[in-house]
């Protein structure tokens, strides 16, 4: 067990978030700011937050453990799920999340009950709160990863622990906490993994990953394209490109990404976000591979499988005081996701069925102790879900594809036409169809379709519903093109904005 | 290997931004100029 780097571990982030919090509780009191500020940073937040925020609650478990264990199976490839991140974020930026924080909307079933009807906006809102659980549980099982390599107790327990972790985290907090954190936390894991890279660099002959490149080459069998960027023609269609739509489309228009977004200060703040998100994001995947592939070819580590052998080649060749800092930041980084798919699913719970259903007069400080019950729920659930070790790339794409027929829902509500029954209809059909390839497989092979991903399928599907059942059946225009966008509220604050030139 | 895939996904990633901000300025142009008509 390595004491020394736990304790360094626990204290920066204890710290951390111990004089962050301090920091906020002192600004409120001064300031005077409510309730509702817990989920929506009181829309006060520019580029390098919103940008930065971002950034770590997608740059979780996808670039870390998940890359660690998913690039050992897929190779170098393994870059485009990470890649997919920054395209969803480029394109968000100015589109979905822009129009969202226009519409002044916080969560997607708010969205969903402008453009179409509340019973849709029910089924994204449900959704939405399976993804973000099963990401949150992603998170939570690379939290235990990171604890285990430090401690050497078994990984279930350290998920256990991990979730407790993250519950104190963030219900002590909420997305301005985390924001600020966040800020830290991008800079602490830079360090951290450039410092990674280098030592791991130092540990190969001449200093450079030759060696590595002679492992692969020399097994080609086993690890057929591995260092490929694509890694081949076959290999990229019916694999990569599945791990590149599911993410986008799913950040695209995710709980998580929106709620960031409609804390932006401007318009103009969020969409300056574009020129940085992307390439910060894939440097930390480009170095979680080069470090992974590093650790499968060291023989000393041949014993871990590839959910293990990487974390567990840090802790055993870094010197411990470097071991400190690159684990405080991935515990940030781990945090960080986990606050913000799990604070996700609380809203949507809140916001779209108690408030909707039960409480309507609920006042912002019972929203807020609301929101924090379903955190605690939240991070019950997850642990459960975590307990059983998924491999996290396969399920990130899995879980994300559900997601994508929110995306052409909204964009062709926004600027098309708006059917509630087509709407509803494209979401069940993708939904029923995703559900019968998971769970009879037999029916794609019966189909000849066995090898085709699930993503292109649902792509497929509620696309040509969408499509047909927009040019056959009537529907009121798209909301940006309707009198009740021009006559609204929010379209005079737009106005104002854009005559401030913030929008 | 680390230069080969950071140079490579970072570039892309930046074309890609360059691109997508390049449209969205030329559609929000276009739909003030005609809001403005």
């Amino acid at each position: 067990m390595k004491t020394s780097v736990i304790l360094v571990v626990v204290l920066y982030e204890v710290l951390s978030i111990g004089v962050v919090s301090w920091l906020i509780q002192k600004g409120k009191r001064s300031k005077g700011e409510s309730q509702s500020d817990f989920a929506l940073g009181g829309r006060s937040l520019g580029t390098w937050a919103i940008g930065t925020t971002m950034c770590l609650t997608l740059l979780g478990s996808g670039h870390l453990t998940g890359t660690w264990e998913g690039c050992l199976s897929l190779g170098t490839s393994q870059i485009w799920h990470v890649m997919a991140n920054g395209f969803a974020m480029v394109l968000g930026a100015v589109t979905i999340y822009c129009w969202a924080r226009r519409m002044r909307v916080t969560t997607t079933g708010d969205i969903s009950t402008k453009l179409y009807c509340k019973e849709l906006s029910v089924l994204i809102a449900a959704v939405n709160i399976a993804v973000g659980w099963a990401v949150t549980s992603f998170e939570t099982q690379a939290l235990g990863i990171i604890i285990n390599s430090m401690t050497g107790f078994p990984l279930r327990y350290m998920v256990v622990v991990s979730s407790v972790i993250g519950l104190c985290y963030i219900i002590f907090g909420g997305t301005k906490q985390a924001a600020m954190l966040n800020q830290i936390n991008v800079i602490i894991l830079y360090v951290g993994m450039f410092g990674a890279l280098f030592f791991v660099l130092k540990m190969l002959p001449g200093f450079t990953f030759d060696s590595v490149k002679e492992f692969y080459a020399a097994n080609p069998a086993e690890y057929p394209n591995f260092l490929s960027f694509t890694g081949g023609q076959h290999h990229f269609i019916e694999v990569v490109i599945p791990i590149l739509l599911s993410p986008f489309f799913a950040h695209c228009c995710g709980q998580q990404t929106i709620q960031t977004a409609a804390s932006a200060k401007s318009e103009k703040a969020l969409k300056r976000i574009c020129w940085f998100v992307g390439p910060m994001n894939v440097i930390i995947g480009a170095i979680s591979i080069c470090i992974a592939t590093t650790a499968r070819t060291m023989p000393e580590f041949a014993q871990f499988d590839n959910k293990l052998v990487t974390a567990q080649m840090l802790v055993n060749s870094l010197p411990d005081w470097f071991i400190a800092i690159l684990f405080a930041a991935f515990v940030a980084a781990l945090l960080s996701s986990y606050g913000g798919f799990l604070i996700g699913p609380a809203t949507v719970i809140t916001v779209d069925f108690i408030k909707e259903f039960y409480k309507k007069d609920m006042t912002e400080k019972q929203e807020a102790n609301y929101i924090r019950i379903f955190i605690g729920v939240g991070a019950v659930v997850t642990c459960l879900m975590a307990l059983t070790l998924p491999t996290i790339v396969n399920m990130f794409t899995w879980v994300y594809s559900f997601m994508i027929p929110v995306f052409f829902l909204f964009i062709f509500g926004l600027w098309w036409k708006r059917n509630a029954v087509v709407g509803v209809t494209a979401f069940a059909a993708s939904w029923v169809i995703a559900t019968v390839w998971t769970l009879f497989p037999q029916v794609p092979q019966a189909l000849h379709m066995g090898n085709v991903h699930i993503c292109y399928v649902i792509i497929v599907v509620s696309l040509v519903v969408l499509v047909v059942g927009n040019l056959v059946c009537d529907g009121k225009p798209g909301y940006f093109r309707s009198q009740e966008w021009f006559q609204s509220e929010e379209y005079k604050i737009y106005l104002e904005e854009k005559a401030k030139g913030n929008a | 290997m680390f230069v080969d895939i950071a140079l490579k996904s970072v570039g892309i990633q930046l074309i890609y931004a360059a691109v997508v901000v390049l449209v969205s300025t030329l559609v929000t142009k276009a739909s003030d100029e005609k809001g403005e008509k």
